[in-house]
């Protein structure tokens, strides 16, 4: 295994049984991983034991890997099935709202701050399927073609939803901003 | 024409993939319309908003759980072969050459009890996690204590990849009094173990147990730095009512 090894040539030492290629794959991918996870569920503490769900659903089931596959996307495809699994198993489970660390905000800062936290908790009161493509694309920067590909919808598809998705969020943002439009975010003219 | 009708322009003049043709007729669009604007303002302000990073360890804590557990004992399964098969004969060989005695039921008992001790060890070693799971129903069910059984659900507690087994683990546990070895990994796994769900199922495992040092322990760990809130939350709890109920620590 070497560092400058393609995630697939990673995944395909994976397959041939070399654990700390994965361990590699670990590194590189699981920060991108987690914030989908903490995107997803609010909660830091359950988002790094998807993230490590994830890598051991990839040691145990490494055969349904295909080398011409892209690594990215069968990576994110385990963990949309990681989360509609915890889904359905933990429904009694409240998200926890997420802690940001940063330093005591002032001025615009906090304005901001206080958007973002307002923005945040719209995202979260969006339905999960709407949620995650906004999600996939917007923070994570897959491209629609790959959004279609992990959801098996055509990419036109995934762009309507994610123009629909985006008007819902607005939508709740409004009503927990109470202000109608983002003036205050300096969006487009 | 509706918004809907420049939905694809719009989604592509957001990701920046759009061509110029479907960026002018979005842009175009939104000059006019309030709505779509306000949604390209919070996707700009989404793409504004900070992001989080994981635990610095969480690197090495994955690579400890894929690192190669202890090798399953091979001789696990012919031991269960053998003990079947040591089982029927005496079953068939006593029902036709002796009559039964309070000693021979005795012993079929406890070779009954051997093989299933048997069986839960080997379970507990598979690569199955449902298989694992198995092994500590078996081993839940097993009348007595034996040490043996005992240190295998304490590794898996300590070291299996799967909350689900850690959870039954630290949950068959409680039936056994826990040696001081088995006890001293508990307090260590609360240290390592990323899941809350574990940490508070091996946290009312310890506090089951009789320790005397159990209570001051429990209280260091509440107030460790950068323990899990849920986590936090649940041993303040825990704590409170066992001062209630007369501080059985002390």
């Amino acid at each position: 295994m070497l560092l400058s090894d393609t995630d697939e040539q990673l995944m395909a030492a994976v397959q041939g049984g070399d654990n700390p290629a994965l361990g590699e794959l670990f590194r590189r991918h699981h920060a991108a991983l987690y914030r989908y996870f903490l995107r997803m569920s609010g909660s830091a503490a359950l988002s790094e034991d998807l993230a490590q769900d994830v890598f051991l659903r990839m040691l145990r089931k490494s055969e349904t890997w295909q080398r011409e596959a892209r690594f990215s996307s069968w990576m994110y495809r385990i963990a949309h099935n990681a989360f509609i699994d915890h889904t359905r198993k933990s429904k009694w489970e409240t998200a926890m709202p997420e802690k940001w660390d940063m330093a005591a905000p002032a001025g615009r800062q906090l304005e901001q701050d206080q958007e973002h936290a307002m923005l945040h908790q719209a995202l979260m009161a969006l339905p999960a399927d709407k949620r995650e493509l906004l999600v996939l694309s917007r923070f994570q920067g897959l491209k629609y073609e790959q959004i279609g590909e992990l959801l098996g919808v055509e990419t036109n598809t995934v762009k309507v939803r994610v123009f629909r998705a985006l008007g819902q969020l607005r939508e709740i943002y409004e009503r927990i901003s109470g202000e109608p439009g983002l003036a205050a975010m300096g969006g487009r003219s | 024409m509706t918004c809907s009708e420049f939905a694809v322009d719009i989604a592509d003049t957001l990701a920046g993939t759009a061509t110029a043709a479907a960026r002018a007729r979005a842009e175009a669009h939104m000059a006019g319309c309030a709505s779509c604007r306000a949604n390209a303002a919070l996707w700009d302000a989404m793409g504004e908003m900070p992001e989080a990073t994981p635990s610095a360890d969480l690197p090495a804590r994955f690579e400890r759980r894929i690192a190669p557990r202890p090798s399953a004992p091979r001789w696990a399964w012919g031991a269960v072969a053998a003990a079947v098969l040591v089982g029927v004969l005496s079953f068939v060989a006593g029902r036709y050459t002796a009559p039964r005695t309070e000693a021979d039921i005795a012993s079929l008992r406890g070779e009954v009890r051997n093989l299933r001790e048997v069986v839960a060890l080997s379970l507990l070693d598979q690569q199955s996690a449902s298989e694992r799971l198995r092994g500590i129903r078996y081993s839940a069910a097993l009348e007595g204590t034996d040490p043996e059984v005992v240190d295998a659900l304490s590794r898996t507690l300590s070291n299996d990849s799967s909350v689900d087994v850690r959870l039954a683990a630290a949950e068959a546990l409680r039936r056994f009094p826990l040696p001081a070895a088995a006890r001293e990994s508990a307090w260590k796994l609360l240290e390592q173990d990323d899941s809350p769900l574990v940490q508070i199922a091996v946290i009312d495992l310890l506090a089951a147990g009789k320790d005397p040092s159990a209570r001051a322990r429990l209280e260091k760990l509440r107030d460790r730095a950068g323990l899990d809130a849920n986590v936090r939350d649940y041993l303040q709890a825990l704590l409170s009512n066992q001062r209630k109920k007369g501080n059985q620590y002390q």
